[in-house]
């Protein structure tokens, strides 16, 4: 009697105290709500998660012919299923990196520290031989008895923590049952899992397989919950088990989401097969819509899905490239005019900046493509600005431009030139000569045996070329429909001559004294302004492509409808409506963050460094070059690349003003053959990509005005 | 006379800043304001009457005035019981175009007489430079905004703008609403009820949380009456009205007076608290904002187990009584209403459907943004790969692919154990995508944490869970506050995203008016433009808040520089 009353009384004493109404409420009543929450959610996932492995595993082979739809070998279903029950161990358990660098060092007890994980991917072998070849489990029960009692199994394994102790040697041989329960129940789950994954058929569970699953989690979650509130392990075990605890509160969500997904690729329903596919012949096959893109034509009808994508992706890049390069400019200027002493301008920036920082993109886009639409003139009304050099219509902007492109390119080499032999000019003898001494160094420094002088004119003139190159080859890339292995031999040229200026940066050869004085200044300006004189020279010199109206176009000297009238092929600069749009709203838009960025940046500076800067008498620009501009980067670059970022994506709002940009091809694409998944996994690889390059960039470039420690 | 050379310096002092410093060997100190004297005469006279030199001088006042009323320009028309004004609109574009060149004239010829470019070139070139692209810009602006533009579509569409068309339907031709103006007409059961009954704590919840920010009570409670005065204004001008203007007023002024209420016992407690008790407030009013987002959610579409205990209270569902209703019988009660059917989300439109999207962005992208960054920093695998997978899936694509995602894809997913509906899972995925971002902020406030912090903690004995939540987190929120606001900004202002997909919003049905409303086809700019000042409106008072919040918690840093 006085035991009974003592057993009692202990247990009424570990029930949760009321001392209050809130007591009462988390004490009572959000447990037993979140028990039977819990007992809902297992069951009803658990429920969907069996239905759906039970149609994969039944093999319904009639005359040879599979007729479930549904139907998975039985090896495929174990490996997928198997394996992600396998990394879900192991990725509680947490041993993997110990043991694979073990197994690198060749410390082959290391097996024995990491015995649980062995003995996990030994089990997963084992059953996947016996479920594969040894034995035929039936559909209806046997198989998702085994794969979610596996499951739980683990779950329990991971729980109890002592799988390493029991594999150890020493505890075989002085084990003793009544003293250590956990082994028990270790072991005995095993065993259980096996006897009854094979007399399934015999015994009640077998009718109602979720419910039992169902229970089984929830004694296993209601009694760890406990135990661990008790906190009384190694906060190491305990976080450990924390994670078990939450593999198996997720594992039928988890559970559910694998064979939901699995069953969606083998779907009775043909539409929704088609759409969790993930095969892409689909796009070796012609595209049958029309889209417009610069400078790479394709043909409806006629050219493959692959290279509409292709045109898709250089539409986005060329919007995404130009509107950076032009949020940039404008966004320092503003920036820096809403730190001027001009009160007038610097309220005029703020107006900007506050203005377009806090409009939606969408709406701007869609606002400036009306307000374009419906203010810019007609075709017809010949509209030219400039005595002919710029034809305005509401189908786009002409600009006068030059007739041959190659001579464009040798007007910026020779200007490119021209800043390398100022460099030469300026360059003095380092204070340190740092010489290659590894062969991966030499291959960085490839001209270091020519001498302080010679070397970096070497290496600007490397750059130079390789800058021509892959301008040379990046032109057939974009504008026809192949090319892509010489771009990116190109390209990796151009990456090599970069790493070789950096280097020989970085070891210090490139001491430069610039003369900053007034007259220095003038002579410089003047030597740019000559310069650009010549390069302008060089670029014109085989004529200026006037954009030609045409209104006769059989030239017989009538004129004719005015619905045919055009800009001539080939004449002028074309900018469509589209493009002008996304640009301008892109721009706008972003160029407010930008100098916001700017602005931060520059004030972030220690007012202490301006005014010392001032007080040693260094003029504007000395300032800014030396002073200003090498701190405020440091904190701008980072930023800056989150921004370029942004730009990327929100190049996918062109769906909005009808620019075949990525998503807009895309989107079309899904609409016509409904391979959504596959399109889907094709978008987000793009969009990675797209923001794995700029990051990449702007990450080289964070480490080159870093490179100073301040 | 020195209240007079104060005048005289401090604007001679404004001008200096705005066109620069004199730079003339002729002015001096005595001739200084008489110079300026002679720009602003010479500056008038270009202004008003400009027209004189043809081609030579922009137009002044008077032909602007005449040129605007040439091109058809309207009249505003204040009509009330007690004024009767007709404003020209030619006139005012005329006055606003010739201040703007007056001021630019001025600008130029104070530079010119005194010479300020040579002595300061870079300020009188800004300044020149500036006032003249006010001059254009403002002059465009006001042409569009009073000359040009037909700004009836917004006017007369403006109940559908903001509560989308089955609840504009409903205010307007429902019975059984006091709204509902001909009788005749009427159809179906009013379930704009449940608007009101979402207003009432949402004001409640505003007020209460500016109450607990100790500032003068004046200036919250000016502005925020104007808000509401101008929302009752909107409601009630006469000029294209198809509902019972007393029905908003009278509930715009019960809701005023409610938040009255809240904000004066909010304040008064603070006042009287210590801190801690301060904040224990301000935690239970997040709470209440939570509760509140969750509510508004069911009190429109009621789940079917209110709907039953609202049966069981007595009440009967009022779509059976319809035809009672409508013959003005009955009129059902606040019971019925409950259990009768509620609004479906797919049936919502307008601004509130912006509202609730950006605030179930905001409000489970916090939660769910809590969990990922902590599930991050954590040293179990299990806990930190999944969640860096997803932050790092869902932050490669951009908004409008994820929500191509959830209208097409998820269902798949997640019909076999929700079926739910286009909108709840925009909420959701708009709850994921802002989840991520906030994680990515708070993951950089969680670093920032002193590890002191937590190893006391540790030796106080709290378990790992106490110590996220009482001491990382609070830590780390109020570091980051404002990047997580300029998120919830972000959030705002992706609501217009939502057109693609095709669900009515204040967007989609601004842009469509031109279209749907066949009394003004062809209007297609003024819809967009009201569209672009009302999410700026929101946008730009969150700015401010997050500005609020910075210097609140001293984190606004002061420093120097000046570009050159």
């Amino acid at each position: 009697m006085v035991f009974e009353r003592a057993v009692a009384r202990r247990l009424v004493n570990s029930l949760p105290r009321v001392n209050s109404p809130r007591d009462f409420l988390t004490g009572y009543v959000v447990p037993v709500l979140g028990i039977y929450l819990f007992w809902l959610y297992c069951n009803k996932f658990l429920e969907m998660s069996i239905g759906y492995l039970s149609t994969m595993a039944r093999d319904i082979t009639i005359a040879g012919t599979q007729m479930n739809t549904s139907y998975y070998p039985m090896e495929r279903l174990a490996l997928i299923v198997g394996g992600v029950i396998l990394i879900c161990f192991l990725l509680v358990q947490n041993e993997m990196p110990t043991l694979f660098r073990g197994l690198r060092r060749r410390e082959w007890n290391i097996i024995s520290e990491c015995s649980s994980s062995v003995f996990a991917i030994l089990c997963f072998a084992l059953s996947y031989f016996v479920v594969t070849s040894a034995l035929e489990l039936t559909p209806g029960a046997q198989v998702p008895f085994f794969f979610f009692g596996g499951a739980i199994v683990a779950g329990v394994l991971l729980l109890q923590d002592n799988l390493d102790e029991i594999l150890s040697l020493s505890y075989i041989r002085s084990f003793n049952p009544r003293e250590n329960l956990g082994a028990v129940i270790s072991v005995g789950s095993i065993i259980v899992l096996a006897i009854l994954t094979l007399q399934i058929s015999f015994t009640p569970i077998s009718q109602d397989i979720p419910f039992y699953l169902s229970a089984v989690i929830l004694i296993t979650v209601l009694y760890w919950g406990w135990r661990l509130s008790q906190e009384g392990m190694k906060p190491a075990v305990q976080s450990k088990r924390t994670a078990a605890l939450g593999y198996v509160v997720f594992l039928p969500f988890i559970m559910y989401l694998l064979l939901r997904v699995l069953y969606l690729q083998h779907d009775p329903d043909p539409v929704m097969q088609n759409r969790w596919m993930v095969k892409f012949d689909f796009m070796d096959k012609v595209n049958t819509f029309k889209i417009n893109p610069w400078p790479m034509l394709v043909e409806a009808n006629s050219d493959a899905r692959w290279l509409f994508l292709k045109a898709a992706i250089i539409n986005s890049a060329r919007v995404t490239l130009l509107s950076i390069v032009l949020c940039v400019i404008l966004g320092t200027i503003v920036g820096v005019t809403r730190l001027s002493s001009n009160k007038l301008a610097s309220t005029m920036a703020t107006v900007y900046v506050e203005i377009f920082r806090n409009l939606p993109l969408a709406v701007l886009l869609f606002l400036i493509a009306t307000q374009y639409g419906i203010q810019a003139p007609l075709f017809i009304e010949e509209r030219f600005l400039f005595g002919g050099a710029v034809f305005y219509s509401n189908q786009g902007i002409w600009f006068v431009t030059v007739a041959s492109y190659q001579r464009l390119v040798m007007g910026l080499v020779a200007l490119a030139l021209l800043r390398a032999g100022l460099r030469h000019m300026d360059r003095i003898e380092p204070r340190f000569i740092v010489t290659p001494n590894t062969p991966f160094e030499h291959l960085r420094r490839p001209f270091s045996s020519l001498g302080w002088r010679l070397e970096a004119l070497a290496a600007d003139i490397l750059l130079i070329v390789a800058a021509v190159v892959f301008i040379d080859y990046l032109v057939p890339f974009v504008s026809t429909h192949g090319g892509g292995t010489e771009a990116a031999g190109a390209m990796a040229l151009l990456v090599y001559a970069l790493s070789v200026t950096s280097k020989v940066d970085d070891d210090g050869m490139n001491s430069l004294q610039i003369d900053d004085s007034e007259s220095g200044l003038r002579k410089r300006f003047t030597i740019w302004v000559a310069a650009f004189a010549v390069a302008a020279g060089i670029a014109v010199s085989k004529g200026l492509s006037w954009p030609l109206y045409l209104k006769d176009w059989d030239g017989d000297g009538t004129i004719d409808a005015p619905g045919s009238w055009d800009i001539a092929e080939g004449t002028g600069f074309e900018i469509t409506p589209f493009f002008l749009a996304m640009m301008l709203g892109l721009t706008l838009f972003t160029a407010s963050t930008v100098a916001e960025i700017v602005r931060g940046s520059i004030q972030a500076l220690p007012r202490g460094q301006v005014e010392a800067a001032i007080s040693l008498a260094l003029n504007p620009f000395q300032r800014l070059r030396l002073v200003i501009l090498p701190q405020a980067l440091r904190s701008m670059v980072p930023l800056m690349n989150n921004q370029f970022m942004n730009v990327w994506k929100n190049s996918s709002l062109a769906v909005i003003v009808a620019y075949s940009d990525i998503f807009y091809v895309v989107l079309v694409m899904m609409n016509n053959v409904g391979k959504l998944i596959p399109l889907f996994i094709l978008l987000l690889i793009t969009y990675q990509a797209g923001s794995l390059a700029i990051s990449l960039v702007m990450n080289w470039y964070n480490t080159r005005v870093t490179s100073v420690k301040i | 006379m020195s209240s007079m050379g104060l005048d005289k310096d401090s604007f001679l002092e404004l001008e200096e800043s705005i066109a620069g410093k004199p730079g003339g060997r002729w002015v001096t100190p005595s001739n200084n304001i008489q110079l300026s004297l002679l720009a602003i005469t010479l500056a008038l006279a270009c202004g008003i009457f400009g027209g004189m030199w043809e081609g030579f001088l922009p137009n002044g006042f008077f032909e602007l005035a005449a040129k605007a009323e040439t091109e058809g320009a309207g009249s505003m028309i204040i009509s009330t019981s007690f004024i009767d004004l007709s404003i020209p609109q030619s006139q005012i574009h005329g006055a606003i175009s010739a201040a703007v060149i007056v001021f630019a004239w001025w600008v130029t010829l104070t530079a010119l007489i005194k010479w300020t470019p040579g002595k300061t070139r870079t300020t009188a070139m800004l300044g020149i430079v500036t006032a003249w692209i006010i001059v254009v810009v403002v002059r465009g602006l006001s042409d569009f905004v009073l000359v040009e533009a037909d700004w009836a579509v917004v006017w007369a569409n403006r109940v559908l703008l903001v509560v989308g068309q089955q609840m504009t339907e409903q205010m307007t031709q429902a019975p059984g609403s006091e709204s509902c103006i001909d009788v005749s007409n009427c159809y179906g059961v009013n379930q704009n009820w449940r608007l009101w009954w979402i207003l009432y704590p949402t004001f409640a919840i505003f007020a209460a949380a500016y109450g607990t920010v100790a500032e003068k009570p004046w200036r919250f409670l000016v502005p925020f009456t104007l808000v509401i005065f101008v929302l009752m204004v909107v409601s009630w001008v006469p000029s294209e009205i198809n509902f019972h203007s007393e029905v908003p007023i009278t509930n715009l002024t019960k809701a005023m007076l409610l938040s009255y209420l809240v904000y004066g016992a909010s304040y008064y407690y603070c006042s009287i608290s210590e801190e801690y008790k301060a904040n224990r407030l301000r935690t239970y009013i997040a709470l209440g904002a939570v509760f509140t987002f969750f509510f508004a959610i069911m009190i429109m579409n009621p789940p079917e187990f209110v709907k039953d205990l609202a049966i069981l209270a007595g009440g009967e569902p009022a779509q059976g009584m319809r035809e009672a209703i409508i013959a003005g019988d009955v009129v059902p009660s606040t019971l019925d209403k409950l259990a009768g059917d509620g609004i479906e989300a797919s049936q919502w439109g307008g601004l509130f459907v912006n509202l609730i999207v950006a605030t179930a962005g905001c409000v489970l992208g916090f939660g769910i943004g809590v969990i990922l960054a902590f599930g991050r920093q954590s040293d179990q695998p299990f806990f930190s790969v999944p969640s860096v997978a997803l932050i790092e899936l869902v932050r490669s694509g951009p908004l409008i692919c994820w929500l191509w995602f959830a209208v097409f894809l998820m269902p798949d997913l997640m019909d076999p154990f929700y079926n739910a509906e286009d909108i709840m899972r925009m909420l959701l995925m708009f709850g994921i995508f802002g989840g991520c971002y906030i994680a990515e902020v708070l993951r950089g406030g969680l670093q920032a944490v002193d590890s002191g912090q937590k190893e006391a903690a540790l030796a106080l004995g709290l378990s790992p869970f106490q110590t996220k939540m009482t001491v990382e987190l609070p830590n780390a929120v109020r570091t980051t506050l404002p990047s997580i606001v300029s998120v919830f900004i972000g959030l705002w202002k992706d609501t217009t995203l939502l057109f693609i997909i095709n669900i009515l919003d204040f967007f989609k049905l601004a842009k469509d008016l031109p279209a749907t409303d066949l009394r003004f086809l062809g209007n297609f700019l003024e819809p967009l433009y009201v569209t672009a000042i009302v999410f700026w409106v929101f946008a730009f008072y969150l700015s401010r808040v997050s500005m609020g919040i910075e210097k609140n918690l001293g984190l606004v840093r002061e420093g120097g520089g000046e570009a050159a």
